[in-house]
């Protein structure tokens, strides 16, 4: 089990950042990310592995004028 | 050819140039007496109101007094870019604003456009025009910047609907060729403006490629409304002094790196982030639908099945692409999309091939998805025929989906609606009665052109409506329709739209994703002190005379990993741009605390100019019960296991309740988070209990000025204080 | 089409044509007012950055002060530039420039006088 934003989601072996989003179906563009305390840049969300117990952000900027 | 247009008055006025963003005088035009005035423009008032908005509140309030109502002849139309307006090096930097007494909301409006007018209106040798009094006939305000004449015509105009009027003054005040028309500018509103309260002002750019007026919009409020009222139909300026430097910058160096460090940004980056320069704002269209953030049915709902037929990528392939489309130059960011070679299906232009300046994401939703229309076809031609009539298309759309919930629920008949079925998604007759808005001979057109909050009291008068009901669902506040987010998830929000100086707009915060999905705003301090910095952070926009956008619609390739989340908001680096330029061009030397200052002095200088004209306590700033949550059970049972959920959280069980009973229970919840909601922001924001402005608050500002301090003196009440 | 084609092989970062431009265009010689910009990569490695011609610059301006000429160069109308550096942040190769001197940007047109002074032929102006 991670925290996503404050709220419980279900933790898998290999799980990566962009599962997140997706699951979490988060599908604006300007996110900024972070695992516990590290910042994860967004070219790097297919690839970057969430450990479970993690703490995530998944923080979408503010958009709209 | 302006000898065919029959001078009325003329003035000579001594030019003034631009030093360091400002031209040190403003310009007073009375087109019922005929008279003109250049006015000074004191250092006090620079350093206290900045310009744009704040010197048009400031020019507002010597105009007015406490009994001004909005078609008054002293009412003014008064607009202002402020210094920065003009520069072209760093992208946004084109928009007027312009404020005067609403006939919506019956106090001060502010509203903002594109186009050239601003930065013309300044080389022509005005940091602000004032436009007071009443023509007898209609008549064309010319502000010419070569000859340094103001001049008032006679209009030979028969029709002043905006595209008409505004390429026939282009042609008109040019020496006709395409390259010439780009050194004029057109304020105009059109024939919906003169029946309807949504009346906007269109303000033009000429368009070199496409060879037309594009008409870009200071939409809200109804600042079309007055200016024909005044029976302007159209106000030129024209002015050949444009150049790169026409500020007069103390540093043009620092113009130069910040706006090419911006443009590559844009260039590496908008098409991973928000994709501007290709299909603009309506990149939002299907992600506020993801979200349920996308009004339909009258802000029922929040996401729709349909949504692929609205999604960007149809509209990406509506807009002519490659075109450098921005609304002042060196806008890189290029939102300012446009439809070519669009066949009009009905009304006076059926037949003709026309642009459609837009839709924006607030148009595509207001007349679209809001109204249950999910035809982009008809969208466009909502569009023009909102521009061309000179209505705002937000309130239009939230008006019509009001109209069209009236409808649904039996409130309203073809009995009264002169035989059109107004039920959602009735676009040939939503469009007929578009139409009809701009003929005002209908008297159920005349009613829905006056808003929703006027709409539910003719209902109520003249058709037996519950006036109760239309309370819970009218999406409006202090007047004014709700721009195009549902706001009911997130208390923030609420305050966001529903907390403003002007009604719910979207110019003052959108904190819906900090607040709900991102979570950052735990307590109701943390959304009070958002709901301190973004208003206070986006005023300031309109003093100096940027457009928002470029601030976060494009952000840095490391802005989110350089900075923590709660700052990353906020895009430091180019808050830090803002700062720079800002010294760059006025040689001043703010920092972005002193930023902020300068936005808080004209906010609650607005806040007790709405005092002054009877508004401007706790009790006008209502909220419906649409915006706080579900009314009726098929919004409830569109999300049945989410609203469950928001209920427990309440400490309420749903087990056993029937729905209504849920939504009576959700709702009593809401509202007492609602008042201390209020209480925190107004607490924040140096206000008392009932939402005035402090005398201490107005001391830390610099804004204690004798006739604001009485204001407030005459108001505050001992029982409002804080205690501490 | 009419454009410098750069060797930079060949360069020795003399910067005489740096010195060659900047006199003809600017009456000053100052490296940062040259239209063609030599940068030292490493040693005796040196990068020569000058407009190709490409014209993606045309489709950016506002104002419509960039067009081709009848030999394909790229020129400015400086009379209708009003400064917003567009073209420059979106120059494919990074070679149109600006400097506060002015508000209007610069770029190369091709006129061969720093392929006529450069002392070892790194700089050549070619027609294809």
């Amino acid at each position: 089990m991670i925290t996503v934003n404050g709220e419980g989601l279900d933790w898998h072996e290999g799980m990566t950042v962009r599962d997140i989003i997706v699951a979490r179906k988060f599908t604006f563009p300007m996110l900024a990310v972070w695992i516990d305390d590290s910042p994860v840049p967004r070219d790097a969300f297919d690839e970057t592995v969430v450990p479970d117990g993690a703490t995530v952000q998944v923080i979408h900027m503010i958009s709209g004028g | 050819m302006t000898k065919e247009m029959k001078l009325i008055a003329e003035w000579t006025y001594e030019p003034s140039d631009v030093v360091k963003g400002y031209t040190n005088q403003t310009l007073y035009v009375n087109v019922g007496k005929q008279e003109f005035a250049a006015k000074a423009v004191s250092e006090e008032m620079k350093l206290k109101f900045t310009g744009g908005r704040g010197f048009d509140l400031k020019l507002l309030w010597d105009a007015v007094n406490e009994k001004t109502k909005w078609n008054d002849p002293e009412n003014e139309i008064v607009i202002s870019g402020g210094p920065l307006c003009g520069i072209t090096q760093y992208p946004g930097a084109g928009k007027f604003y312009a404020a005067f007494i609403s006939p919506l909301t019956e106090q001060t409006y502010d509203s903002n456009a594109g186009g050239h007018f601003g930065p013309l209106l300044k080389v022509a040798g005005f940091d602000a025009i004032e436009l007071q009094g009443k023509a007898e006939k209609d008549v064309v305000v010319v502000i010419d910047g070569d000859a340094c004449k103001v001049q008032i015509f006679e209009s030979i105009f028969d029709d002043v609907n905006a595209y008409t009027i505004t390429e026939e003054l282009h042609e008109l005040f040019s020496d006709g060729s395409n390259d010439d028309k780009r050194y004029v500018s057109v304020l105009s509103a059109g024939k919906a403006a003169e029946f309807s309260y949504w009346g906007c002002i269109n303000s033009s750019f000429w368009d070199i490629r496409r060879k037309v007026a594009r008409l870009k919009q200071a939409g809200r409020g109804g600042g079309g409304t007055i200016l024909r009222d005044k029976k302007i139909a159209a106000v030129v300026v024209k002015s050949h002094k444009l150049s790169g430097d026409m500020n007069k910058a103390v540093d043009i160096k620092v113009l130069q790196d910040r706006g090419n460090k911006l443009h590559r940004e844009i260039h590496d980056l908008d098409a991973q982030q928000c994709r501007m320069r290709t299909v603009g704002t309506p990149h939002l269209n299907e992600i506020m639908n993801e979200y349920h953030l996308l009004p339909t049915h009258n802000y029922k709902f929040g996401a729709h099945k349909d949504i692929d037929k609205i999604h960007s990528n149809v509209y990406e392939k509506l807009f002519t692409q490659g075109i450098p489309d921005g609304c002042w130059y060196g806008c890189s960011l290029a939102c300012a999309k446009a439809v070519d070679n669009f066949t009009i299906q009905t009304g006076p232009c059926k037949g003709k091939v026309v642009t459609v300046d837009g839709p924006e994401y607030e148009t595509a939703v207001a007349l679209g998805s809001n109204v249950g229309v999910f035809d982009p076809y008809w969208t466009l031609e909502g569009n023009f025929y909102a521009d061309h009539y000179g209505l705002d298309t937000i309130s239009l759309g939230t008006g019509l989906a009001f109209v069209c919930e009236c409808y649904e629920r039996g409130y309203i008949t073809k009995e009264h609606t002169a035989g059109l079925d107004l039920n959602f998604g009735q676009a040939a007759n939503l469009m007929e009665l578009i139409h009809r808005m701009a003929l005002g001979k209908d008297e159920f057109a005349l009613a829905v052109g006056k808003g929703v909050r006027q709409m539910k009291k003719i209902f109520s008068e003249r058709y037996g409506a519950p006036y109760e009901e239309m309370e819970k669902f009218g999406m409006e506040g202090q007047g004014i329709e709700v721009s195009e987010y549902v706001p009911k998830e997130s208390i923030a929000q609420w305050g966001g739209f529903f907390l403003t100086l002007k009604g719910p707009q979207h110019d003052e915060a959108w904190l819906i994703f900090m607040d709900r999905v991102n979570k950052q705003l735990p307590t109701f301090e943390d959304k009070a002190e958002a709901l301190h910095y973004f208003p206070n952070f986006r005023t300031w926009f309109s003093l100096v005379g940027l457009c928002k956008l470029p601030w976060n619609d494009i952000e840095p390739a490391d802005n989110a990993t350089k900075y923590r989340p709660q700052d990353a908001a906020k895009v430091p680096e180019h808050v830090q741009n803002y700062v720079d330029i800002f010294n760059a061009v006025t040689g001043r030397n703010i920092d972005k605390e002193e930023l902020i200052l300068m936005a808080e002095r004209v906010y609650n200088f607005q806040r007790v100019f709405n005092l002054r004209m009877g508004k401007g306590t706790r009790k006008d700033h209502n909220i419906p019960l649409r915006a706080l949550g579900p009314v009726y059970a098929d919004e409830w049972e569109a999300r049945p296991e989410y609203y469950d959920n928001e209920l427990k959280s309440t400490g309420v069980d749903p087990a056993g309740l029937s729905v209504e009973e849920k939504i009576a229970k959700l709702q009593e919840a809401r509202l007492a988070q609602w008042d201390k909601l209020v209480d925190a922001v107004y607490k924040r924001r140096g206000w008392d209990r009932n939402g005035i402005p402090t005398v201490k608050k107005l001391k830390e500002l610099g804004m204690d000025l004798p006739e604001v301090v009485a204001v407030v003196e005459k108001h505050a009440r001992p029982e409002d204080q804080w205690e501490d | 089409m009419k454009w410098l084609k750069v060797h930079p092989d060949k360069c020795v970062g003399c910067g005489t044509c740096m010195e060659t431009c900047s006199k003809t265009w600017f009456k000053e010689n100052n490296p940062a007012l040259s239209r063609i910009q030599v940068t030292e990569k490493g040693e005796d490695n040196y990068d020569l950055n000058a407009c190709n011609q490409c014209g993606t610059c045309i489709d950016m301006c506002p104002v419509g002060a960039l067009a081709r000429d009848g030999n394909g160069i790229v020129r400015m109308d400086e009379k209708k530039c009003v400064g917003c550096l567009m073209c420059v942040g979106f120059c494919p190769t990074k070679s149109f420039y600006h400097a506060p001197k002015r508000p209007e940007p610069f770029k190369c047109i091709a006129c061969g006088l720093c392929a006529k002074a450069c002392p070892v032929e790194a700089l050549e102006i070619v027609t294809e």
